[in-house]
Order: C-alpha cells, then structure tokens, then sequence
C-alpha cells in the first residue's frame, strides 16, 4: 500500500510516475479514492425514459442498475443481491417493478426494497430487524441537462457546483436540439483499450496529437473526411502544412474538466438538414442565437473522471476501467430531439465511421494507447511528461482557465489538484 | 475455372452467361474472402456495385445503419477512404498490420428470385486475425445481395453479423 508521501513522490508539475499507469495498488485505490469521491457520470434519462426502466452499467468497478421509479424517480442500486451477492440483474436494459434474485428467490422492489424471502420462517425474526436489506444505493444521484451522475462519496458538493464551468459544454450540445434536449437511445459501440483508462483522459483535450497520431486520417487536403458538409482541415488552406493549435486555446475549470477550442472549418457547415435544423432553432431563439448555437465554438469536453463528449461528432463517451490495464468505452450516438430525422440519421452513421471500434478515427488513438502501455513496462525509465506551455494558461474572467490549443495544462491541473489530492484524502 | 481469377465473376465466361449456380457463387465468395486475406483491398473493392455498401451492425435485429450504431457502414467513398488509410505509412492500428484468414462456409443460394439477376445469399464465416502477438476470432454469418451488371456479378450489400456484435471489441482496422 501507499503511503501519502510515497504517493506524493509520483505527482510532480509537469510529469508523473510511469506506476501511476502500471501498478496494480495504484488502480485500485483509484477506484476507492477517484471513483469513490468524483461524480460519477451513470447514464442519460432518455435511456430510462419511463417509470420502471431500467439499465445496467458500471460506477467504477462495481455493477450498478439505473432505475426510473415511481414517479418518476431516479436510483441506482448496486447490482447485488443483500442475501449472498449474486448479481441481480443480467439484462442490459428492460422495465421491471422488480429484481428476483435466482439463488433463493429474493425479491426487491426497484427502488430497492426488500419484499419477499422465500421460507422466511427459518431465520429468526431479528435478523430482518436488525439487518438493513434493501439494495444499497450511492449516497448521492443528480443529473443535469439529462447527464445523470452519482457519486459514492456522502459530502461531495453539489453536481451543478461540482461541475461548474463545464456546464457550458453540455448546455452546448443540448441547445443544438430545438427542443433543448438530447437522446442517448441510438445504440452502443463498445471498444477495449489494452491500457490505463487515464490514457483516454489524458487525450480528452490533447490537440498536440492529431497531426501525428491521425496521419492516417487525412486526405489530400487535410480533412478528417467530409461532415456535416464541411470537415475540419488540419492543413493551412492550399498547403500541406499542418495548421498551428495554439490559437484554438483550450480550457480546464475545477475538478479536472476541460475543452478544446475548435478546429478551423474549410467550409461552413450547410446542406437541406442543416438547413432545417437551423430554421427550427431561429424559430425558437431568433437569428442570432441560432446561429451562435450551431457554430461549433469547441471541439471535445472532458468531464472528469469517466465522461467525454463531443457535438461535431455528436457522441457521448463513457470510460470503464476494468483493470490497470484494460478499459472498455462506451460510445453513445447522440440525437437532437426535435432535428430533422435526417441530421440524426447523418450522426448516428458519422458516429460508426469516426468513434467504433472499427472507426477510421478512433483506432489509430486506441492503437496508441496500447502501445503507451506496452512502453511504459520499461521500469528503467519513470517519468511521462506533460510540461507543454508550462505556465501559459490564464485565469479566465468567466471562470477557470484558458491555454494555447496543444497545451497539456489540463492534465497538470487534473494529476496536481485533483488525482493527487483524492488520492491522498 | 478459369482466368477468372482476380475479378472473379462467372457470367465472364461465355458458356456460363446469363445463369450464374449455386458452385459460381461459392466460388465468388470464396474468390472475395481470398482477396481481403491477400490485402488486395482495391480489386476487393472493385467487386461491390457503384452504389453497394459493407455493413457490420452492433445488434442483431438492427434494422439500418442510420438509426442505431454501427460497427461499419461503408459505401463505395468510404469504403475507397477507409483503403486509401490501409496503405497509408501511418495507420497506427495496423503497425503491426494484421494476417487474416477467412472461412466460408455454409453458404446457402436463393437462385429463385423473380429478378433472374439477382442472389440472396447466406454464409457462415469464420476469421482468424493475427496481431502484434496475439490472434483473434471473429464468427458470424454473411448475408449478400449479388446481382450481375453489364455481364459481371458483384455485391449490392454485404451485410456481416457478428455472434458477439454487440461486445466490447478489440480494435479492427481491416475488413471482415
Ligand atoms: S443470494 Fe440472492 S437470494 Fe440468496
Ligand atoms: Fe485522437
């Protein structure tokens, strides 16, 4: 086990242990310590739109179901059964009033009550007394704009002020739909990453990457493919040369969250969908804001420690840590409710050719990935370094802090103020 | 048998024009499986329709490819970029690049159709891809629509169905 100056010795400014991506103890005090005290992203509602529905998914490690109650109530229970812990529920998803476990038939109501044991005369009567036996639930559940998140932790401060300026990357999203919400319900894809989940965190707002790491992807002008009409270049206009990051900025806030400025548009975005969707929203907010809505001001968000998104390719991704070193993501298509079907049906398509496992995009980070965790068993060399534009970030008058574009000040910010202070706590 | 070997389409041969069986469609798809295994992604390419599309959905009962996730939808121009990425000297995902077999089997012909030209057909695969140390196995069934245009048989759609489509995936850059 760590002590806390042992675990001090692996943070420093600008650079952190290799152990910190390897060391089994490390991983698994994160999952106590990181998991335990951050707000955990769980779910979207639309995927539990009616009272009795149900999801299952992980918080961390530990198996979860996401339930709509009556009322309309939203809990998370542990997937355990309070008798013997069995998992209760194997369904992805489904509606049930209730979950029976099929050892010795246990049955609990979904919001956790217990209501039925089975030959419940042979124990003795205090042993229900005494014993609290309803499925246990995260002392905390709250959601914003539809995000639902929960966290373990009984005093963390509340999900608005927790996720304080990153609020404005989810109402950016959200407001694209004419109807101010989105929906989560287009599927799944699911990847494995062969590494340390923090690899995906720490490439959330890494605009330093995309030139090397996504060579691949570009074509002759240096377009990640042609969407929604008018693909980000990362070539300087009529050159092969790449364009310089800086001048998008990227910006991180409290609790280790962040986006990334946006990549310059060849092409303003347009098409019949497009169209529409911006006549719906001027419908609603006016010209100005419509249009200000659809830009895309931003590129991708990172909420820390298990969500990221983004609206250019209308995704939700979700980060499960399964070991040190494997990961699984979720990636969600997202659709704006109240857009013209065929923007939805555009995205969702986009979704399969840029963030599956099989995507164009993502593989080449995947691959990356890996192999940062196949090179970082050389013991013989301890640090990873994110010391780019040290010092460069300012205070921003909204709130939090901005940095040129290919800054890694985020992940200064995130191992500094926040990985090293739950862990230590 | 032939010189059909390359762009292999049984109606080329003049004493099989017009009526394609059922060992011309195994043989094609034999043919097909053998290019992805070779890395002749471009001749591969050549044997769908201008307008066929390669499908691989993350459910089993999936309707299309714009409503719900996909693993891939390609037409013919993504199809062309997603090849183009394939022979590109930094395609992370294939350093090192994958060896694959494919095993085709139970292929089972609807030679009935009201349209003479065209085939639904239905296939069982397996295939093996071996990476960076470690092989993997992917199994399912094909379906295909084949139809013959200007005298050469070719893939409307080819839609691949995973037993485990809606599992978390190791990364896969090449096609199935
Ligand atoms: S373990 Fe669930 S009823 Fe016994
Ligand atoms: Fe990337």
């Amino acid at each position: 086990m760590y002590t806390v100056n042992q675990l001090k010795s692996l943070v420093q400014k600008d650079r952190v242990h290799r152990r910190i991506y390897t060391d089994e103890d490390i991983f698994n005090l994160e999952m106590e310590k990181i998991f335990g005290k951050s707000w955990i992203f769980v779910g979207h509602e639309s995927q539990v739109p009616d009272e009795n529905d149900f999801i299952t998914t992980s918080l961390g490690r530990q198996p979860v179901i996401l339930v709509r109650g009556a009322g309309g109530k939203l809990s998370l229970l542990f997937n355990r059964c309070s008798h013997r812990g069995v998992k209760l529920c194997m369904k992805k998803n489904g509606s049930a009033r209730s979950f029976v476990c099929p050892y010795h038939g246990w049955a609990f109501k979904n919001d956790g009550k217990l209501m039925g044991t089975p030959y419940r005369e042979g124990f003795d009567d205090k042993f229900f007394e005494v014993e609290d036996l309803d499925l246990k639930s995260p002392p905390n559940i709250d959601s914003y704009r539809g995000f639902i998140f929960a966290s373990l932790s009984e005093k963390i401060q509340p999900l608005d002020e927790y996720l304080g300026g990153i609020k404005s990357s989810i109402d950016d999203l959200c407001d694209r739909s004419p109807e101010g919400e989105i929906s989560a319900t287009a599927g799944c894809n699911r990847y494995i990453i062969r590494s340390n989940w923090k690899q995906q965190v720490d490439n959330g707002v890494d605009l330093y990457h995309a030139p090397f790491a996504h060579a691949s992807t570009l074509d002759q002008d240096g377009r990640q493919f042609n969407r929604h009409g008018g693909g980000p270049s990362f070539y300087k206009p009529g050159t092969r040369k790449f364009i310089d990051f800086d001048p998008m900025g990227v910006w991180g806030f409290d609790n280790g969250h962040g986006f990334q400025g946006a990549v310059p548009q060849v092409d303003k975005p347009a098409g019949g969908a497009y169209q529409e969707l911006y006549d719906s929203l001027r419908r609603k907010h006016g010209k100005e804001r419509a249009t200000k809505i659809l830009e895309y001001d931003r590129f991708n968000t990172v909420v820390y420690p298990n969500l990221t998104f983004q609206a250019f390719g209308q995704h939700i991704r979700v980060i499960h840590p399964i070991s040190v070193s494997k990961t699984e993501i979720r990636i969600y298509p997202v659709l704006l409710k109240g857009a013209p079907e065929s923007w939805n049906r555009e995205a969702v398509r986009s979704v399969a050719a840029t963030h599956s496992p099989a995507s164009m995009i993502q593989t080449d980070d995947v691959a990356v990935f890996e192999r940062a965790q196949l090179g970082l068993q050389a013991e013989s060399v301890e640090w990873v370094y994110f010391s780019r534009h040290m010092g460069a970030e300012k205070a921003e008058e909204r709130g939090g802090y901005k940095g040129p574009g290919s800054s890694e000040f985020l992940l200064r910010r995130q191992y500094n103020d926040v990985w090293l202070k739950h862990m230590c706590e | 048998m032939a010189q059909a070997h390359v762009r292999v389409s049984p109606v080329d041969r003049k004493e099989k024009s017009g009526s394609v069986d059922h060992h011309d469609i195994e043989q094609f798809l034999f043919m097909e499986a053998k290019l992805l295994d070779q890395k002749r992604f471009n001749e591969w390419a050549d044997l769908f329709c201008e307008d066929g599309t390669y499908w691989i959905p993350t459910e089993e009962e999936q309707v299309d490819p714009y409503s719900h996730a996909s693993i891939i939808f390609d037409d013919k121009q993504s199809m062309m970029a997603r090849i183009r990425r394939l022979g590109h000297p930094m395609i992370h995902a294939q350093s090192p690049p994958s060896r694959t077999t494919h095993i085709v089997t139970n292929i089972m012909t609807d030679l009935r159709m009201d349209k003479k030209e065209e085939f639904l057909v239905d296939a069982c695969f397996t295939m093996f891809e071996y990476r960076d140390d470690e092989q993997l196995m992917y199994g399912g069934r094909y379906t295909y629509n084949l139809k013959i245009l200007g005298g050469l048989l070719l893939i409307d759609k080819k839609i691949v169905k995973l037993v485990n489509s809606d599992a978390a995936h190791n990364i896969m850059a090449v096609y199935i």
